[in-house]
């Protein structure tokens, strides 16, 4: 039987998010415990459910450009209410260099840390003689295809 | 038949799986760790293939 089954993401691994810096050319800094911000909320850019401007600028880890003292940065924040990590950011100007790296609204940090969740869950499948290709898809889609026969 | 399994991971880290012909264990076993490891299900379907099984096999019960 075939299924088609759609998921909303929630960051959950730790370790797999690090794997996705490192895809998007970001650097992890675990136990930072504030990230570069504007500093003060200009109601210019969506504040994630449970949040409030407050806070910004505290966080548990953080994501940092390397080699970018300009660039904002993310942090990486425990989530109140599903257990998982949410990601707090200041986009204004494209956060100096940060969304180049994370893709708007961290869409492709998100997309990776997926892609090393999954590739970590699929080792079973591929020790039952599945292939995997990766390839583009639409829209910046990854698409991951496992074949056996 | 060929087994498949699609995993398309868009920006923002939605996900989709679609598994095909997958023998000797039910396709939401093969998916369902991974589903749990990424967050919460928005949205389950079966494909036009798995219907069509499925009508197939409550026509034989009956």
């Amino acid at each position: 039987m075939s299924h088609v089954t759609t998921i909303d993401i929630v960051i959950k691994d730790l370790d797999a998010l690090r794997k996705a810096c490192e895809e998007c050319g970001l650097e992890f800094v675990e136990g930072q415990t504030t990230f570069k911000w504007f500093g003060k909320f200009m109601n210019d850019s969506p504040v994630p459910e449970g949040y409030s401007p407050a806070d910004y600028g505290k966080c548990e880890h953080a994501i940092k450009v390397p080699g970018n003292k300009q660039a904002y940065e993310i942090g990486v924040v425990q989530n109140k209410k599903t257990e998982g990590w949410s990601l707090l950011f200041d986009s204004w100007n494209g956060g100096y260099g940060l969304m180049a790296k994370a893709g708007a609204q961290c869409g492709k940090l998100t997309q990776e840390y997926s892609k090393a969740v999954v590739k970590k869950k699929l080792k079973p499948v591929l020790m039952k003689g599945f292939k995997l290709k990766q390839k583009a898809g639409e829209n910046g889609a990854i698409v991951l295809h496992l074949r056996r026969g | 038949m060929a087994q498949e399994i699609i995993i398309t991971i868009e920006r923002g880290g939605g996900t989709t799986f679609q598994v095909k012909g997958v023998k000797g264990m039910s396709c939401k076993d093969v998916t369902r760790e991974i589903e749990k490891a990424l967050g919460k299900v928005a949205n389950t379907k079966l494909t036009a293939e798995a219907k069509a099984k499925d009508n197939i096999a409550r026509q034989k019960l009956r």
